[in-house]
């Protein structure tokens, strides 16, 4: 992935936040997305191994950005789903990466942050839609939800939703399979005896994984 | 691709259904949900490659990647089917189902799972097995592959199956009167 992708795709995942956010105001949606959908995100993010090292999203990137970013951690939160941060300082470390020669594609793209103060409070003023729901403290910079709405943000999650795509070999087939299930393969063509060379040369046995 | 795929870091490989067109030859069109294939073993002999891979999580494709030299595509995994308790005692159900009507179907064709086939104990992966295993054409079993929820599945797997029972039954109920015009 280079440069240019990962900062159109920032520009194109602030709209997305900025829908999320809005999205998360409403009654019964704030809850589901930030408790139950972005935790598996973050298993994904957390399994990724370029989340360590140099590029391990750690606490004090979290507290570097917060002052830019306002991004809050919850206190509640398991330990590594801490480990999370901005998506301009992944573009950030990216940077760093190109320079220490890391292979683009092990770069996590973060798709969206939602972040939400623990304080009930709202870093952001959201748009006047909502604001009959809330009153915004100049002086603390926060939203306040209003009493009585649902409109419940600070709950003191932080929801990281990375962009769980890869890219994957494919193998186009007439059946379906299903997980869980075996798949069995045999080919004995000219391109598979050119492909066994090559693969018996890589590993110097020829029976295989696991 | 195999020489690819063994290169990487996890052995893994997409399988996705070919709407239309052979599976050799490329210009073939693709569904775009498909299973993650985990790779448990490969035997390579002269000129042959025996490969063993089970089915692990579901994926949509975002966007197709040229196919040269083998078919890549980007792909996002689906999220694991939740079962409940009333879905686990329709899965019992679905699944009696399922292999009646494969212990029905066998004395007409031959299908590639016995009824009394062992399945995992784990309801998460037995639900797929189930699916699996059911005498159903690729369309029926891709229908199945893309619910999205283990409700729909189940509902989709018991109305296909049924389908699949009456043609069955249908077929024998032919095949018996064509006995019956046999000259004595």
């Amino acid at each position: 992935m280079t440069t240019e992708l990962v900062t159109s795709s920032s520009h194109r995942c602030a709209s997305t936040l900025r829908a999320k956010l809005r999205a998360c105001s409403l009654p019964a949606a704030s809850l589901y997305r930030a408790r139950h959908r972005p935790s598996s995100r973050l298993a994904i993010l957390n399994a990724s191994p370029c989340l360590s090292g140099s590029l391990g999203l750690s606490e004090e990137f979290l507290s570097a950005s917060r002052a830019d970013h306002e991004l809050a951690v919850d206190r509640q939160m398991p330990k590594t789903s801490r480990t999370v941060s901005s998506r301009s300082v992944i573009n950030r470390e990216h940077g760093t990466l190109q320079r220490s020669g890391v292979v683009d594609h092990e770069i996590p793209r973060v798709w969206s942050v939602l972040c939400f103060y623990p304080e009930s409070g709202w870093p952001q003023r959201p748009s006047r839609r909502v604001s009959h729901l809330g009153r915004w403290r100049r002086s603390r910079r926060l939203w306040i939800p209003r009493s009585g709405s649902h409109y419940r943000p600070g709950r003191g999650r932080i929801a990281v939703m990375a962009d769980a795509t890869r890219e994957l070999a494919m193998f186009p087939l007439g059946s379906v399979l299903f997980p869980g299930m075996p798949l069995p393969l045999r080919s004995s063509s000219r391109a598979t005896s050119r492909c066994c060379r090559r693969c018996s040369g890589r590993r110097s046995t020829s029976s295989g994984w696991c | 691709m195999l020489s690819s795929v063994l290169g990487e870091t996890e052995h893994e490989f997409g399988v996705v259904l070919i709407e239309r067109g052979s599976e050799v030859g490329g210009g073939d069109v693709r569904f775009g949900v498909g299973t993650v294939a985990r790779i448990a073993s490969v035997e390579i002999t002269e000129g042959s490659i025996v490969l063993l891979a089970t089915g692990a999580a579901r994926f949509e494709v975002v966007r197709w990647l040229a196919d040269d030299p083998f078919p890549r595509a980007q792909v996002r995994e689906l999220d694991a089917l939740d079962l409940d308790a009333p879905t686990v005692s329709a899965l019992a159900a679905a699944e009696a189902l399922v292999r009646a009507t494969i212990a029905r179907a066998s004395e007409f064709v031959e299908l590639p799972w016995s009824a009394d086939i062992a399945l995992s104990d784990e309801s998460a992966e037995r639900i797929w097995q189930v699916a699996g295993i059911a005498p159903l054409g690729s369309l029926g079993q891709f229908a199945l592959l893309r619910s999205r929820t283990a409700t729909e599945l189940l509902a989709r797997l018991v109305e296909e199956t049924q389908a699949a029972d009456a043609r069955f039954t249908a077929r024998w109920a032919d095949d018996r009167q064509d006995d019956g015009d046999l000259p004595q």
